[in-house]
């Protein structure tokens, strides 16, 4: 047992130390596929390359990559380089400012939200988009609730497909609905205060020291922010219009620049006058910028600059004046960072065995979860269950949103659904699903065909039958497999017609049923089974025959016959249990091949396996797929030398005495 | 032991008759040359699409399957030409669509669209500007991997008008010779994807609508099994007369072995092999034997084969030595041993289907004595007929670089080595694997002499980033551009940057061809050829019409046909 654990240990340790070795390998590798595309694809920039490389972490050394892939990292939820800078004061329609606090400047209660935070009525509940529609159309509440599509969507409390039914039937309503639902939502709104600035539910207190305008962030429920502001000194000149064009953050390692001349277009609405649009490069020399209560420096450019010493995000306020005594006032705000999300902890690679399946990463190759490359993909239903074998609400009602056939409708019935669940195990099988079942059958009739047939050959050594046996054998090993396998499909294919030229089932059987299904499954992996065993046949042939030869002229075999045993007895109990120790660790060390799959065949017959997979991953520096493949393979390699080391215990007395 | 033996050798054998009785048989040896199912057609893919959300996608494997449900504003027909898909017209100055404008001194445009009235998706959604405006914010959200944004970054705004949401406005940054050819971003359906984009943008590439796509064009994506197939059927919503298709079902079966694929081919699991699927060799081969069975399509392409001279070699630098390289190559007689003449020399940069093709250029025949000329009047010198060519004590030696396990392109390096081996030019091969040569030779620029590969070139536009002076990649500015010759000619510089904005497509046509002049003149690279697409086809297939280049060839799939349909 200690020895067991001891074992185990080794194991773990000998997967981390690889693990490492093995990522900075790939890490090494020329050809990044990020840098690839700039040769592949000549529109693609630089800065295409950067922002490409930040979204993909491969913008850090490849330790600490290392370290983002076994244990996770928190993400930054905006990257640094481009932040859209969001202008406040459009989205203020109404504000009160109250009088003095102590030592407060004052406090403002935020009425109402023009909402550049797009769609809250997306996280209303049912019951109450439900509610709002009966006080305000009953008669269309009726209707809706007689269809039975509708009622289907009801039941289900799918709100946006309800919203778009309104919509359609009645876009008075919808308007009406949609403005009541907004007041609402403006509850669910987050606030906090900038700078100073504290926000208690959605009253700002504001610090006395504050001139102009108080800044706070909106967050809606889904997550997106936006900048307001309040004025909070005088009333009569109203909010200022800013409208923001494009502007963003330029990155700059030390420095965050602000072009501030890009997204001035302003129309003051008091007395201030006009100021025009400067994104000219020629006509703006005149526009004088001072910061106001602000950190930083506006240069004669018009470009802002500081160095934020700490992540977070701050409001700038300032003031722009055309020589001519025309002046706006206008803010931006800047996030500094990058800023790590506590709550968006992507978990790493150790995560799996907490069962956390995404933690495998995801395949840049072919754009999917690594998990769900190896397992097979989970189908996600019209009404959010996953399938195979759910059912959904209506086979083409949303087609589109990842529902597949495999979702069965609920009239099939409980043997339907049973039927469903096994045909779509085979349809939506993964890679070492697919692999498992090519390998395993392969392995089980060479194993089969090998084992007997190895031992008369050897118990009839230089009989004519030793002789044919020999030759075949020595075929099947020399063989090359991708040369046979493809005369084997140019015979049974090409020629014959008997067999498909590969692929691994026909489009569309799904369709056909459970019988179909498996019948077809079989149909296509006849070819490469074949192939597949017959290389395996042979070496296992040989080494069975020639463990068999080792021990039939000992000793105890002499012995055995001399007690009387009868020949069946002798052979099968006495030298064929002896013979096996070898085979063993031959059969044993093949179990990783039974999930790596054969690179060639699997090419060959475009059987979907591990082995292309893997072939594929390296080729295309996909990282991710292609550690999660070398550590099962070198787990598994592991795993079988132990398992060979326990059945030497169950064949070989002597082992288990000592 | 007899008996043992033969059950054996007969379960080996045998088993393959058990198993022909008990399932269906896919094609039957009198029917091969038919299609299995006259409504439908079954293609051979040698590549699996990476995802089918178009904004994500890098695969030419992607975009043939994107291009079944083809719903872009416009599109190239198998001439090149560009024509209104899901738009009603292409906006122009002379119909009143396209305003150019001056703000500030700086020129703007502004393109009105009419979105066609026919095109729905497959749950009946009309197409409307919203899915065209979704598609836009999401390539330029900083967010989101998206690859190529060139073309999305030069627009200022998009707006969606009109009471049916079917006019787009999109108001440019510049003035924009190609805005017509925005169509390269499909739409996307805003009534399913708007919400995820907002709600959780950084699950949307993740999201399964990568997998099971709705299209809004002839057909729609029904099924992928991963490393199997895709299926598209008809999209039951299309009711435009001439965009109906005419087949029910259309699968691209995955199969990465060329091998495998023809024999798909023979034994009639597939219709048709892709244009990803054979490349010329292979074609010419399978051609030889299976010639009079199948229809091969050969179309020129936009792939452009040539060698490129680094002209910070201080020998390449020199105009006459490149000429004399040109001309002691015998361009016609490789194409010609190799191609068997399918793939003519090229001359210029531009393909002989391209608006900007000029014949009137410099050629360089096959000259050697000219050659040799060329290169005693450059100072190189032989001292007997067989010598590699010497001046001031140093050898005529060039390293010529390509990409290794390329059959085609190792064939004519060493013929290229051979012939200019007698016109005492010294040429050593150095190949890498495809890795290492994009990854890091070339694009850090590490080849000293020659380079061997190609570009793919736009079908409307000139290649600015190939030619222009400050695309030559280096490490100030961190390795933009692809000008890895280092060829910098102020006149051709300043055409390509004028050509990007000229809207009158006469005086843009001018330049392009008067650039051609220049580049040959110059001869920054040798041109080889470029590489024609081929496809195969059963025979009665009709309407199979591959265009050669970017755009897929799935894009009339709606008229495919077999005959007797």
């Amino acid at each position: 047992m200690l020895h067991i654990i001891n074992r185990i240990f080794q194991m773990c340790l000998i997967l981390a130390l690889l693990s490492v070795g093995l990522f900075g390998l790939l890490s090494a590798m020329p050809g990044n596929p990020v840098d690839m595309l700039v040769t592949s694809n000549p529109k693609v920039k630089p800065e295409d390359i950067v922002r490409l490389k930040k979204l993909r972490g491969l913008d850090k050394p490849w330790y600490v990559q290392y370290v983002r892939w076994v244990w996770g990292y928190n993400e930054p939820y905006r990257p640094v380089e481009v932040g859209d800078v969001s202008l406040a004061s459009s989205l203020i329609r109404e504000s009160r400012t109250h009088g003095n606090a102590d030592g407060e400047r004052g406090a403002s209660r935020i009425v109402s939200l023009k909402s550049s935070l797009r769609n809250p009525n997306m996280s209303f509940t049912f019951s109450e988009v439900q509610s709002s529609l009966e006080k305000a159309d009953p008669e269309l509440w009726a209707k809706l609730s007689r269809q039975s599509l509708q009622q289907k969507i009801l039941e289900k409390k799918r709100v946006d497909w309800l919203i778009e039914r309104i919509s359609q039937q009645n876009p008075a309503i919808y308007e009406a609905m949609g403005n009541a639902l907004k007041k609402e939502g403006i509850k669910q709104i987050k606030i906090r205060g900038l700078n100073d600035v504290k926000a208690e539910g959605h009253v700002l207190s504001i610090p006395a020291s504050t001139a102009g305008y108080a800044y706070f962030v909106a967050e809606n429920p889904q997550g997106m922010e936006t900048v307001g502001h309040v004025k909070v000194e005088g009333s009569s000149a109203g909010p200022l219009h800013v409208e923001p064009i494009s502007s963003r953050i330029v990155d700059d390692p030390d420095k965050f620049k602000v072009e501030l001349k890009k997204f001035i277009s302003l129309s003051t609405q008091g007395e201030g006058g006009r100021i025009e649009d400067s994104s000219d490069e020629g006509d703006d020399r005149w526009l004088k910028f001072s910061l106001i209560n602000s950190p930083g420096t506006i240069d004669g450019e018009g470009i802002y600059r500081h160095k934020f010493d700490h992540p977070g995000q701050t409001a700038i306020q300032f003031r722009v004046g055309d020589g001519e005594g025309n002046e706006a006032f206008a803010a931006f705000s800047v996030e500094h960072g990058p800023i790590p999300d506590p709550t968006r902890f992507n978990n790493g690679f150790l995560h799996v065995f907490a069962g956390d399946t995404a933690a495998l990463g995801f395949s840049n190759t072919y754009k999917r979860p690594v998990w769900d490359l190896l397992s097979g993909e989970k189908i996600i239903c019209g009404d959010g269950r996953e399938g195979p074998g759910e059912t959904c609400d209506d086979k083409n009602a949303l087609n589109g949103d990842g529902c597949s056939n495999t979702c069965q409708d609920e009239t099939l019935g409980w043997g339907g659904i049973a039927g469903a669940k096994i045909s779509s195990f085979f349809v939506g099988s993964g890679r070492v699903g697919n692999t498992l079942a090519l390998m395993f059958p392969a392995i089980l009739i060479s194993l089969l065909l090998a084992i007997p047939i190895g031992m008369i050959s050897a118990y009839r050594q230089y009989s004519w039958m030793d002789y044919v046996v020999n030759f075949l054998a020595f075929i099947g090993i020399s063989l090359p497999v991708f040369w046979f396998a493809i005369m084997m499909m140019f015979l049974f294919a090409e020629q014959l017609h008997l067999f498909p030229a590969g692929g691994i089932q026909s489009p569309g059987i799904y369709d056909e049923g459970l019988w179909a299904v498996l019948s077809d499954r079989w149909y296509h992996a006849v070819l490469p089974t074949v192939v597949l065993s017959i290389a395996y046949t042979g070496r296992w042939l040989r080494y069975m025959r020639s463990s068999m030869l080792e021990v039939l002229p000992s000793d105890y075999i002499r012995t055995a016959r001399a007690k009387g045993l009868s020949e069946a007895a002798v052979v099968v109990k006495h030298a064929f249990r002896n013979a096996l120790i070898p085979v063993v660790t031959v059969l044993t060390l093949s179990i990783p091949a039974l999930f790596g799959g054969a690179v060639l065949t699997e090419t060959v017959f475009s059987w979907p396996g591990i082995g292309r997979l893997q072939y594929d991953a390296v080729l295309n520096s996909d990282y991710y797929v292609a550690i999660v493949v070398f550590l099962i393979s070198a787990a598994l390699v592991m795993a079988g030398n132990l398992l060979a080391d326990l059945a030497y215990v169950l064949v070989d007395p002597r082992i288990r005495k000592a | 032991m007899k008996q043992i033996f033969l059950i054996s050798s007969l379960l080996l054998l045998t088993s393959g008759c058990t198993c022909s009785k008990s399932s269906k048989t896919i094609g039957s040896s009198q029917e091969t040359l038919a299609p299995k199912d006259s409504t439908s057609i079954t293609i051979g893919i040698s590549q699996e699409p990476d995802s089918l959300f178009q904004p994500f996608k890098e695969m030419m494997a992607s975009s043939e399957v994107l291009g079944l449900g083809t719903y872009t504003l416009t599109q190239y027909d198998e001439n090149w030409k560009l024509v209104p898909w899901a738009a009603k017209s292409i906006p122009t100055q002379k119909n009143g669509g396209l305003i150019v404008y001056e703000e500030n001194g700086q020129t703007k445009m502004r393109a009105t669209w009419q979105i066609r009235d026919d095109f729905f998706w497959p749950d009946g959604t009309p197409l409307t500007g919203d899915d065209f405006l979704l598609s836009h914010e999401i390539y330029i959200d900083p967010k989101q991997e998206v690859i190529d944004r060139s073309v999305d970054d030069k627009i200022e705004k998009m707006e969606v008008r009109g009471e049916n949401r079917k006019t787009l406005i999109v108001t440019w940054k510049e003035s924009y010779a190609y805005y017509h050819a925005y169509g390269q971003h499909g739409a996307l359906p805003n009534h399913i994807i708007r919400s995820v984009f907002e709600n959780s943008p950084q699950k949307l590439k993740k999201h399964a609508f990568g997998r099971r796509p709705m299209l809004a064009g002839g057909y729609s994506i029904e099924e992928w099994v991963p490393g199997n197939y895709v299926r598209a059927l008809r999209n039951p919503k299309t009711v435009h007369p001439d965009r109906n298709p005419v087949l029910d079902e259309v699968i691209f079966k995955i199969i990465p072995q060329t091998n495998t694929l023809e024999s798909n081919l023979v034994s009639g699991s597939i219709d048709a092999i892709s244009p990803t699927g054979l490349n010329l060799d292979q074609a010419l081969q399978f051609e030889k034997r299976y010639g009079d069975q199948f229809d091969f399509h050969y179309v020129s392409g936009l792939l452009w084969e040539h060698i490129d001279f680094n002209l910070d070699n201080p020998i390449l630098k020199d105009l006459r030595v490149r000429q004399a390289l040109a001309h002691g190559a015998n361009r016609e007689g490789i194409a010609n041993a190799l191609f068997k003449g399918r793939q003519p020399v090229a001359h210029g940069t531009e393909p002989p289907k391209s608006q900007y093709h000029n014949d009137n250029i410099k050629k360089y025949p096959y000259d050697p004595v000219k050659a040799g000329k060329l290169l005693d009047a450059a100072g190189w010198k032989r001292g007997n007929p067989s010598a590699i060519r010497m001046k001031e004590g140093e050898k005529l030696s060039l390293i010529l670089m390509t990409t290794s396990g390329n059959k085609t392109r190792e064939k004519i390096e060493q013929l290229l080595q051979a012939q200019w081996r007698q016109l005492g030019v010294d040429i050593q091969i150095q190949n890498q694997p495809a890795k290492v040569f994009f990854g890091d030779t070339m694009h850090r620029r590490k080849y000293t002499g020659l380079a061997m590969y190609s570009w793919i070139k736009d079908p409307l536009a000139l290649s600015d980033t190939l030619w222009r002076c400050d695309y030559i990649p280096s490490k100030k500015n961190n390795w933009m551009g692809q000008n890895q010759p280092g060829w910098c000619n102020k006149e051709a510089h300043n055409i390509l940057l004028q050509a990007s904005q000229e809207l009158d497509d006469a005086k843009r046509i001018a330049l392009g061809k008067r650039f051609e002049e220049i580049w040959a003149e110059e001869l920054p690279a040798l041109p080889l050829y470029f590489r024609v697409s081929v496809s195969v086809t059963k025979k009665g297939l009709k309407n199979w019409k591959p265009t050669g280049m970017s755009q897929p060839m799935t894009w009339n799939a709606h008229k495919w046909a077999w005959a007797g349909n």
